[in-house]
């Protein structure tokens, strides 16, 4: 009975993580317009839902399910994201699902850090990212481990219908169990076989045995047909392997250290415990904590050796950071109880670490003054050797798991609060921007804005906000999706000057030769691009501290024809 | 290079994934498949890639071609796991000597005819680029069927199977469509190579344990396939020297000899450039014919060295590795023991394991979306095996039993064969119409013996050698009785559709079908056009007495004496029988051309002789390479050295066209600017850049001068860049769509289109067409210089340049587009 209760326990703590991650992803999701590349997968679902017969890319699973969203909710950039932010919501669960293995207090904690960590709530809230792809083969893996043959299916056709992510996934992990079983840690082929005879137990009869490829099969046959509109998504997945085996031949462009430096600044606090946790679980020979520092070793080794590298693809090293770093937080916390000397030694961590991150950011306004700046970084030196000192107190006194508790309780507290300041920023709780550490791509521009100025010319000339006619030249996906109800508006390559339709929209780049004389052209910003070519910008300490640095605009031009602002 | 080797690695690893299957499926072969496992695979590979994306489940792209691959290699993986295949292992462990000959060959000849491809790369002339562009519009395609490049609007009308499994390759490898041209030639000889090697390995290996000692005589397989060619460059040789020409009192030079043998050019003098220009090209022309007044007509006597050398990707080219596929599986087919049996549709009886007869039928059928004329050919060859494989266990030869046999399994492998591909027959329209009587056209027996020589030697002697051999089994008495009986029936059959034409009350176009006929041969009187057909067979009987011969030889032994005491001894020679039946059925394919032909746009047998000669020769040469192995290791006449002699006589002969030819062709194995696999070739830089533009431009149909067929330039914009044209080579359309009711008023409003002054007439004309791209360059100038019909005053660019939205132009070429803005 008391057993029962404590697992109601577990499950209402999980259920909170749930509710609480869930809320992180679904809030505001739809505040920010889609950029380009996340207008490109909700135009084709919409299109898709429209009936339109396409050629459907490698996300089927998002393409499929983000058609039903559309068809329940109509189109909108809220249910655009509500695949990924559904499946990052998920997420929480894949500790619970493996806490036998991993503990049960260490998993409790890695679904916390799932559910809060920038990296996971900033994927997991744009749309056709690969935090599905990784969601689903997680959850395939351990539905798979818990001998659910069923679920284990269905995750996978979920997992493979959801891009070219999954193969780097699958990779990862694939690697990472035949390096396992080559140094010994795992015993490869009696767990798969003792899973292989538990699939075959559960089915004590034919139609059991059927019943558990029921589902994976109508999920097959479901999510590939969008529904049974479309027969060809059964198929249109496979365009994800060569997209990501392209990816070894075409380079992003994106360098590894922008990667490392995007990890450093998003999360320290899984950073630091866990390489502490790899440290520890190669000394004290704990074979989970070797594979987990397997799988972060092969992970990080092949989103930097592998050239088609997006900063997204951080996301595969996020997971078994944060799995070493639950693992070793829990251990050292775990390890001496706290009385007022650690409380202390915490307060003081807190307290100088809050000072340390004042003094950093100080340095902004001192930037034009080398001494000034160097006696700013020798006041952190000299906080830090303070806290040292204050800790080598503790452990001549009473012991060193004190001291190091109090440290750690204190490091926690201060990382942890720079996490929620990093998760919020990241999660697009404030606005989208281009400077974000999790978008390689133009951030999005003013376009409700434009959308809003459309609907005010619709209305002068046509009486309705949708129906005004006219053209975009060269439009890319984003003014696809923006303007997918406005029917009038055609998209085209050329522009004959001959023809005057009500409005147009030329991107500034082409200077299409729209005539002048019959047109009033406003520009409008359709996207914006981080201002700086390095790694990292000139006021780096900004940008570390509050995500800011230069940009620039990328401009549209919007020409309402002279009748009808001259009716207006 | 990368090309090359990603195409090696594609085609060998797909060998590989599909190896276990055809292991499975050949369990009676020495080498289970292995040969053909490459070719296997590609067939399967391109099936599901067709048929999926016809059924709407797949697209014609990389995503498409992935799931393909991926249900491919799923197939071999089930086989594996399910079938519990596991001595494959110890099978590749014991065979990897032969694994390794024909990796080795694949490896050599794909290389080693991609360097032959890449001294003369150039697509120019012939029909290679309507080939090409077949390629390059399934490449730009969307889905199934492949629009036609030559015809907007429509999808292609052909047998395409083939160019979408170059089409495939070059999608894969993310290859241009002008370099998987050379490089799917390249391919389809390698394939034919391992093949014709898996096929004589094979029947070799089928006598003895030994099977290592046949790994290099095996190679003698695509050495008379693919290597050996007719005797016409000896003779061209002979005749270049001026051999047997003497110079008369009018100093002329004159030769009964060469005047007799009446091979085209070869009758004429030698001139002072004997190897000059496409002189190679002769040896695909050996056949004379001549109408009722002695007009001649050029017959088409191809073999498959001269379609490498010449290297068209013709369907007929295509269809080669395929057509030893289905050998493989006669063979199989053949030695399978009578074990299971269904009844098709619950209606006929098959003594054949289900799955086996899917197998036969799809592999069947594949042959008309290859090459439709090989369809009937082969499934009648597979009814063939089957009815010898029934035979040999029955006691006696029930003639009753074995034509139902032959005729049950003939009719169920063509019908199902024909559902598995219905999709294409839906889409598609032949020009052929119906079978026509062949009262005049006689192959003269020295044409047919120049053509077929290098093969009839080793095949005589060896028939001879059996012959002499099997003296308690063979039958002369049904050999010469079913021979006269074949050639009386076809005869008779013949004779029935000239009866039939003069009693039928049809006609077409107003004229009876007795009419149409005797225009077609030159004639006013049908009584004289037959009896000068009797004459004609009565005076040039050589072609008739070979075949009478060799099928007199054939059956006899086929149908031996049956004698349970001697029944160890037909088995130990079981391979003997299927060799019979290849020359069988060679033999019919090159006598039914003597009596009929099917009708075509040219009213003459060009296409049946080329068809059907093409087919036989593939059967005889594995025939004549069997035999050759067979008296190089079983004759021990006193005589042999001479027979020896004659052999190596007779190799010899074939072997001067493939040597001096391949010179020729090469330019002495040297090309300025070096080798290349890419064929891309143009007449003008203004035209490549134009293409390159309209190559990679959003898609729509194209407008641009109509020439004729053959043209090389022609149709330029279409073949290059994939995109729809809205005519290319006309009378190719008129061939493929068996009339030109879409073609003439498409040609007739293209020179208005380009030569009105009227705008609105040409912009109904754009419209009309849908044209996005309308082309005006060189040769839009030429084809519509002032005074040519519809065109009196030449071609009018203005309204182009006033009315429309010029998107491409450099010093020669514009290309102009309407803005979809209205």
């Amino acid at each position: 009975m008391k057993n029962q209760t404590r697992i109601s326990t577990e499950v209402l703590l999980y259920s909170l993580i749930f509710v609480l991650a869930a809320a992180l992803r679904f809030t505001l999701l739809g505040k920010v317009p889609l950029v380009e590349s996340e207008a490109s997968w909700a135009y084709q679902a919409w299109q898709i839902w429209r009936g339109e017969l396409i050629r459907p890319g490698s996300l089927v699973s998002y393409l499929s399910i983000t058609k039903g969203l559309f068809f329940i909710f109509g189109s909108s950039n809220y249910a655009a994201r509500v695949l990924p932010a559904a499946a990052g919501s998920l997420a929480i669960w894949i500790p619970y699902l493996m806490r036998g293995q991993f503990g049960r207090i260490p998993a409790l904690v890695l679904a916390f850090g799932f559910a809060i960590d920038p990296a996971v709530v900033s994927v997991s809230r744009i749309a056709g990212g690969p935090i599905p792809a990784l969601i689903f083969l997680l959850l395939a893996g351990a539905a798979f481990h818990q001998t659910n043959l069923k679920w284990s299916l269905v995750f996978l056709v979920l997992g493979l219908f959801s891009g070219p992510a999954f193969w780097m996934g699958a990779a990862i992990l694939g690697i990472t169990l035949i390096l396992s079983r080559v140094f010994g840690f795992w015993e490869g082929k009696e767990y798969f076989q003792t899973r292989f005879a538990g699939f075959t137990n559960n089915q004590d009869s034919n139609f059991q045995a059927a019943g558990e490829y029921f589902l994976p099969l109508l999920v097959l046959f479901t999510v590939g047909s969008f529904f049974f509109s479309q027969l060809e998504g059964l198929s249109a997945w496979t365009g994800s392997l060569p997209e990501f085996l392209r990816g070894w031949i075409s380079p992003s462009g994106i360098s590894p250290l922008k990667l490392l430096i995007a990890l450093i600044v998003s999360n320290p606090f899984s950073i630091i415990f866990g390489a502490l946790g790899f440290l520890n679980a190669w000394r004290k020979n704990d074979l989970v904590g070797k594979i987990i520092s397997l799988w972060f070793g092969i992970s990080i080794l092949l989103v930097s050796l592998y050239p088609g590298r997006q900063t997204l693809d951080l996301i595969w090293v996020v997971i078994p950071l944060w799995a070493g770093a639950a693992k070793e937080s829990v251990r050292i916390l775990q390890k001496v109880k706290s009385f007022w000397v650690t409380n202390v030694l915490s307060g003081i961590t807190v307290v100088l670490f809050t000072l340390n991150w004042l003094t950093f950011t100080g340095m902004i306004f001192q930037l034009g003054n080398q001494q000034s700046i160097l006696l700013q970084w020798g006041l952190i030196a000299a906080s830090l050797a303070l806290g040292l000192l204050a800790m080598a107190i503790v452990a001549s006194e009473w012991d060193w798991p004190t001291a190091v508790k109090g440290l750690v309780v204190g490091v926690i507290g201060v990382l942890g609060f720079y996490l929620f300041s990093a998760t919020v920023q990241g999660a697009y709780l404030k606005a989208g921007d281009p400077r974000s550490l999790w978008t390689n791509e133009p951030g999005a521009g003013q376009v409700n804005l434009l959308l809003d100025s459309i609907a005010e010319v619709g209305i002068a000339e046509t009486g309705r906000a949708d129906s005004i006619q006219g053209a975009v030249i060269n439009g890319d996906s984003t003014l696809k999706w923006i303007l997918r109800d406005h029917p009038g508006i055609e998209f085209i390559e050329v522009y004959d000057p001959d023809l005057i339709p009500p409005i147009l929209i030329t991107r500034e780049i082409d200077n299409v030769q729209v005539p002048e004389a019959a047109y009033r052209g406003q520009d409008f910003v359709i996207a914006v691009n981080p201002g700086w070519t390095g790694l990292l910008p000139e006021d780096w300490i900004s940008w570390i501290a509050f995500r800011s640095g230069p940009i620039e605009n990328e401009d549209i031009i919007f020409w309402v024809r002279n009748d009808i602002l001259s009716a207006d | 290079m990368a090309d090359f080797i990603f195409w090696y690695l594609i085609i060998t690893a797909l060998g590989w994934i599909s190896f276990p299957v055809l292991y499975c499926l050949l369990p009676n072969l020495p080498d289970r498949g292995f040969s053909f496992s490459k070719i296997f695979g590609l067939l399967l590979w391109g099936y599901l890639y067709w048929i999926l994306g016809r059924l709407g489940i797949t697209a014609n792209n990389l995503a498409g071609l992935v799931f393909t691959l991926v249900l491919t290699a799923s197939l071999g993986i089930y086989v594996i796991v399910k079938r519990k295949e596991s001595n494959i292992r110890e099978w590749i462990q014991e065979y990897r000597s032969l694994i390794f000959t024909t990796e080795i060959l694949f490896l050599l000849t794909f290389s080693g005819w991609a360097v032959i491809r890449s001294l003369n790369p150039e697509i120019i002339g012939t029909e290679k680029p309507m080939e090409l562009a077949f390629i390059n519009a399934i490449l730009g395609s969307d889905g199934f069927p492949p629009h036609d490049p030559w015809l907007s609007g429509y999808a292609i009308s052909y047998y395409y199977f083939g160019y979408i499994l170059v089409a495939m390759l070059a999608k894969i490898a993310g290859t241009l469509g002008s370099v998987a041209f050379n490089l799917g030639v390249s391919l389809i000889f390698a394939l034919s190579a391992v093949g014709s090697y898996g096929i004589l390995f094979n029947l070799c290996a089928l006598t003895k344990n030994r099977w290592k000692s046949f790994l290099m005589p095996a190679l003698l397989g695509p050495f008379f396939t693919l290597i050996i060619s007719n005797w016409e460059g000896f003779l061209h040789t002979l005749h270049s020297r001026g051999f047997l020409w003497k110079t008369d009192s009018t100093g002329q030079l004159v030769s009964s000899f060469w005047k007799w043998l009446d091979i085209q050019d070869l009758a004429s003098a030698p001139t002072e450039n004997p190897f000059g220009h496409w002189w190679w090209w002769r040896a695909s022309r050996v056949i004379q014919d001549y109408d009722f007044s002695g007009y001649g007509k050029e017959v088409i006597s191809e073999f498959p060295f001269f379609s490498f050398l010449l290297a068209d990707l013709h369907p007929h080219v295509l269809s080669l590795p395929f057509v030893f596929l289905i050998l493989i599986f006669a063979l199989e087919l053949y030695l399978q023991p009578k074990k299971e049996s269904f009844l098709w549709l619950g209606i006929i009886p098959l003594e054949i394991s289900p799955l086996f007869f899917g197998i036969l039928a799809w592999l069947a059928g594949s042959m008309a979306f290859l090459n439709t004329w090989n369809f009937p050919m082969y499934v009648g060859l597979l009814a063939g095996a089957f009815v010898l494989r029934n035979s040999r266990s029955r006691e006696g030869w029930p003639l009753g039993q074995l034509l139902k046999e032959f005729i049950f399994l003939g009719v169920t492998l063509g019908v199902t064969g024909g559902l598995l591909y219905l999709p294409w027959y839906l889409g598609f329209a032949s020009q052929a119409g119906g079978v026509i009587p062949n009262v005049l056209y006689i192959t003269r027996g020295s044409q047919f013996w120049v053509m077929f020589g290098p093969l009839l030697v080793p095949i005589f002697a060896w028939l001879f050698f059996t012959w002499t051999r099997c003296k308690t089994d063979r039958d002369i008495k049904t050999g010469l009785m079913l021979s006269g009986i074949l050639i009386l029936c076809l005869f008779l059959f013949m004779l029935t559709l000239i009866v039939m034409m003069i009693w039928l009350p049809i006609g077409v176009d107003g004229e009876s079908l007795v009419q149409l006929f005797l225009g077609s041969v030159g004639a006013a009187d049908l009584s004289q056009v037959m009896v000068e057909g009797l004459i004609r067979r009565v005076t040039v009987p050589g072609t008739l007495i070979t075949l009478f011969v060799l099928a007199s030889f054939s059956l006899g032994l086929v149908f031996y004496r049956k004698n349970k005491e001697k029944d160890q001894e037909r088995t130990a020679a079981l391979p003997d029988n299927f060799i019979f039946l290849l020359i069988l059925v060679g033999m019919t394919l090159v006598l039914v051309p003597e009596f009929v032909f099917l009708r075509d746009l040219f009213g003459y047998r060009i296409n049946t002789i080329f068809k059907f000669y093409y087919q036989a020769w593939l059967l005889w040469s594995i025939a004549a390479a069997y035999g050759t192995i067979t008296l190089f290791q079983k004759l021990q006449s006193p005589f042999r050295y001479a027979v020896f002699s004659g052999l190596a006589l007779s190799m010899a002969m074939g072997l001067f066209y493939p040597v001096i030819s391949l010179q020729s062709k090469t330019n002495n194995f040297s090309r300025d600017g070096g080798l290349s696999l890419d064929g891309v070739y143009f007449y003008s830089s203004a035209d490549i850049n134009a293409v390159e533009w309209l190559r990679l431009a959003p898609p729509g149909v194209i407008a641009e001068a109509v020439g004729g067929s053959y043209s090389t330039p022609h149709a330029r914009m279409a073949t290059y860049s994939g995109k729809p044209t809205v005519l290319g080579w006309d009378f190719h359309e008129i061939q493929w769509r068996g009339g030109s009711e879409l073609v003439t008023p498409r040609k007739e409003d293209l020179a208005v289109l380009y030569c009105t002054h009227n705008w609105d007439t040409a912009s109904n004309i754009l419209d009309k067409y849908q044209i996005r791209y309308l082309v005006v360059g060189d040769l839009e100038f030429t084809t519509y210089e002032a005074g040519k019909e519809f065109c009196p005053n030449g071609l009018v660019e203005e309204k182009f340049s006033k009315n429309m939205i010029t998107v491409y132009q450099n010093e020669r070429v514009s290309i102009y587009t309407l803005s979809v803005l209205q």
